[in-house]
């Protein structure tokens, strides 16, 4: 059903692009990505897992970061290659970027909880205020990464890149550690995606804040 | 001139290559101090002396008892100094490029850090919950990757490339490369060798640059 769930949420969202702004069309980009890179990433993920002979441990903290960060950023990593990663809102696109493919994710473990009533609800509000945030968090961290960087020499510009995607793909995998295999590592787990939601939430606007006062005394 | 500027001669002027992996973030920081608008160490910046200077001290004590503490005590006191002084720096760097100087590399030794820190946080995390080994490889090794990944980035930036080292740099880099090679020959091609052989890969890459580049 995944599958159908993109076709049922992207199609109606390429129809908006046509009527939308340069900026605006640029963010239901990478929110209409997010979405993409959930659908791949579920069937890789499920041939992986296939091949891991069921080794749900190795599937969670290993396998799962690194191929879902690698596409959740993508199109992060082809802007900064093509020398465009001094956008204002690159961190913003990367939390869209971040945001769509939480979404079909959780659709895909909405489906296969198969809750209802009150534990549904429950199960989808938690999902979307920690896991949610976590993927979004993490995408915009590569994504501000990116930004603060600006101009560095093209040839640093791998090594910068793979260094952003490796924290992303170990705070990530922390994450699945504590609020899978710990009881009291799931406090800790929603703890997490909210202050790194809060931190890039401040960092962003102090930079915006700062950026406006010099114009405005310049 | 800085009272510091003596200190930044000394080292800046250095053209013994190898000892360059330690210098930029050295380079970093001296242009962080040098670059405040009182002239020299603002008080941010003697309270992170103090506490770097307090966190060597803790190590050398540390260190001092291995003959002392039981093994497993000595050996969790010595991971939780090596991750606590790893985010230290990375909250010492992030401050100094966003209060101090906008210097790139306070940033990268920031990265570099951080990602330091959060795999080992992971390590000994998933040790502590699941209570088995890790199992080469993991998430782990990307954060030590990356560390020396970032080292690269900032060596690139920090020191200018020499004409006509490219000889050498490939040279000193190429010993690196036999590890991978005779690994894979010997255990054929598997996540872990694959691993093994892109940590030497990168070493050589690090050394490649740190031959070919000068620290003056």
């Amino acid at each position: 059903m995944i599958l159908e769930f993109f076709l049922a949420t992207s199609v109606p969202l390429a129809f908006l692009l046509i009527f939308l702004e340069k900026s605006q069309r640029t963010l239901v980009t990478f929110l209409m990505w997010g979405f993409c890179a959930g659908a791949i990433v579920f069937y890789i993920n499920e041939a992986i897992s296939a091949g891991l002979a069921g080794s749900i441990i190795t599937m969670r903290v290993t396998v799962a970061p690194v191929v879902e960060e690698l596409f959740k950023a993508l199109p992060l990593f082809i802007l900064a290659f093509l020398g465009k990663g001094q956008r204002k809102d690159l961190l913003a696109l990367a939390l869209a970027s971040g945001f769509g493919f939480s979404m079909l994710e959780n659709y895909s473990y909405l489906m296969g909880a198969e809750l209802s009533g009150i534990s549904g609800v429950v199960y989808a509000f938690t999902r979307a205020v920690t896991t949610s945030l976590m993927h979004g968090s993490t995408t915009a961290i590569v994504g501000y990464g990116i930004f603060l960087t600006g101009g560095i020499h093209r040839k640093a510009l791998p090594a910068l890149l793979f260094g952003l995607y490796s924290i992303a793909i170990t705070i990530h995998a922390l994450f699945n550690l504590y609020v899978s295999y710990t009881a009291q590592g799931r406090a800790v787990g929603a703890v997490i995606p909210l202050f790194l939601f809060v931190a890039l939430m401040f960092l962003y606007n102090f930079d915006l804040i700062e950026e406006s006062n010099r114009e405005k005394r310049s | 001139m800085s009272k510091h500027e003596p200190l930044r001669s000394q080292f800046l002027d250095q053209n013994w290559p190898i000892f360059c992996i330690n210098l930029w973030p050295l380079k970093a920081s001296a242009n962080a101090i040098g670059s405040t608008e009182s002239g020299g160490f603002s008080i941010s910046v003697r309270a992170m002396s103090v506490f770097f200077w307090a966190l060597l001290a803790f190590s050398f004590i540390l260190a001092l008892t291995i003959a002392i503490l039981h093994s497993g005590t000595f050996l969790a006191w010595s991971n939780y100094a090596q991750i606590f002084t790893a985010a230290a720096c990375a909250v010492a760097c992030a401050y100094a490029f966003r209060f101090q100087s906008k210097d790139l590399l306070l940033l990268l030794a920031g990265f570099a850090f951080g990602g330091w820190a959060l795999s080992n946080v992971f390590w000994y995390s998933y040790v502590a919950i699941l209570g088995q080994s890790l199992m080469y490889p993991t998430i782990s090794e990307s954060g030590f990757l990356g560390f020396m990944l970032f080292l690269a980035a900032g060596y690139q930036i920090a020191f200018p490339r020499i004409e006509g080292r490219g000889f050498f740099s490939f040279t000193a880099a190429f010993p690196f490369l036999a590890v991978p090679i005779a690994v894979v020959h010997q255990m054929g091609l598997t996540p872990a060798t694959a691993v093994t052989s892109l940590n030497f890969a990168i070493q050589a890459y690090l050394v490649g640059i740190c031959v070919r580049s000068s620290p003056s």
